[in-house]
C-alpha cells in the first residue's frame, strides 16, 4: 500500500478545511440528497462527501458506508486531492498503489473508486465527492460529467450558497 | 450566456427537484447538447413559454394535474411556441409510460423516473433531429 503524499500546500489546506466549520457537523439533506443522487446514476452502492483532515478522512455525507471516518493513509481521496481533475481506479485490486489495502482487502473490498476533488472558496483541495463499487469498472463520458456536476453543487454549499429550494422557501427533492 | 453556449438550441426544462435539474443542466452544456433554461414550476413554465421560443422542452409532470394541463394547452396552440413543439416527459408515476392519455400529446419519450441521465440525452439526441424544434 502506497499512502498518499502530504500536499503541499498542507497547513493553508487544513486552515481552508476547518474554517468552513462542517468538520463533525451533524448530516446536512443537502449533502445526503447529492450523494444518494450520484450512487442512483452511477450504479453504484457506496458514495460519499469525504473531507480530508490531518489524520482522517470525515464523511459530511455517505451512503452504503456504516463508519463515519477512516484513517487518512488507507484513504483513497487523499489520493484524489492531489490534483485538480477526478481521480479514478478502475480495478484496485490490480493497482499497486491499493492492492493491499485493508479497505481492498477486507470490507467495503474496494475495486472501483472514482473521486471528484471538492474545493474551498480559496481553492484548496479538501476532500472528494466519490463513488465506490465492489467491483471493477470504468466510468464513462456522462458519468464524468455527471459527478463534476454534482461536485459543483457540492463546492457550492460548502461554500454556503443557497440553492433555489432556499429561495423558494421548499425543499423540492 | 458565452460564446461556448451561444449556439446551442435553447430547451425549457421544467422540474422541481434541485439536484436533479442543477445535474441535467451541467451535463447537457457539458456535452454541447442544449442549453437548458430552467423552470422550478408549473407557473414559471408558463411564463418563460409565453416569453420566448425554444427548440424544446423536457417537462417533469409532478402529482397534479397541472403538467398535463400545460401539455394541453401547449397542443392546442395557444402559447407562443409552436404547438408542435417536441417535449419529452418525466414521471414518478408507475405505468406513465404505457399511459395512451399521455401518448396522445406525441411526447418523445415518457421517462419514468428514477431515470439515468443518460436515457434522457438519448430522448435529447432525437428532440435535436426534431423538424419542429427550431419553429
Amino acid at each position: 500500500m502506497t499512502p498518499a503524499p502530504i500536499p503541499g500546500n498542507e497547513s493553508e489546506r487544513l486552515r481552508a478545511l476547518h474554517e468552513l466549520l462542517v468538520l463533525d457537523t451533524p448530516p446536512d439533506e443537502k449533502f445526503d440528497r447529492v450523494v444518494r443522487f450520484a450512487a442512483e446514476q452511477m450504479d453504484v452502492p457506496i458514495a460519499l462527501v469525504s473531507l480530508i483532515d490531518a489524520q482522517r478522512q470525515w464523511f459530511k455525507a455517505r451512503v452504503g458506508l456504516d463508519v463515519p471516518e477512516t484513517a487518512r493513509d488507507v484513504s483513497f481521496c487523499s489520493h484524489a486531492i492531489l490534483e485538480p481533475d477526478i481521480f479514478v481506479v478502475e480495478d484496485a485490486s490490480r493497482d499497486q498503489r491499493f492492492a493491499d489495502n485493508p479497505l481492498v482487502l477486507a470490507g467495503p473490498r474496494i475495486r472501483f473508486y472514482a473521486g471528484a476533488p471538492l474545493s474551498a472558496p480559496g481553492g484548496e483541495r479538501i476532500g472528494t465527492l466519490c463513488v465506490i463499487d465492489d467491483k471493477p469498472r470504468k466510468l464513462g463520458l456522462v458519468e464524468i460529467a455527471v459527478l463534476e456536476a454534482l461536485r459543483d453543487l457540492v463546492n457550492d454549499t460548502l461554500a454556503g450558497k443557497p440553492d433555489e429550494d432556499d429561495t423558494d422557501n421548499r425543499d423540492a427533492t | 450566456m458565452n460564446a461556448a453556449t451561444a449556439a446551442l438550441p435553447p430547451v425549457l426544462l421544467v422540474e422541481p427537484q434541485f439536484v436533479l435539474r442543477r445535474t441535467l443542466v451541467s451535463v447537457a452544456r457539458e456535452m454541447r447538447l442544449v442549453e437548458f433554461h430552467e423552470a422550478t414550476n408549473m407557473a414559471r413554465a408558463l411564463s418563460a413559454l409565453n416569453s420566448r421560443k425554444f427548440h424544446g422542452i423536457v417537462l417533469d409532470l409532478g402529482d397534479g394535474a397541472e403538467g398535463v394541463e400545460l401539455l394541453a394547452e401547449l397542443r392546442k396552440g395557444t402559447l407562443a411556441c409552436s404547438a408542435q413543439i417536441p417535449v419529452i416527459l418525466m414521471t414518478s408515476r408507475p405505468g406513465a409510460q404505457d399511459d395512451a392519455a399521455l401518448h396522445a400529446f406525441n411526447p418523445i419519450g415518457v421517462l419514468q423516473k428514477p431515470f439515468k441521465i443518460n436515457e434522457l440525452l438519448k430522448s435529447m439526441s432525437f428532440m435535436a433531429a426534431h423538424p419542429h424544434g427550431a419553429h
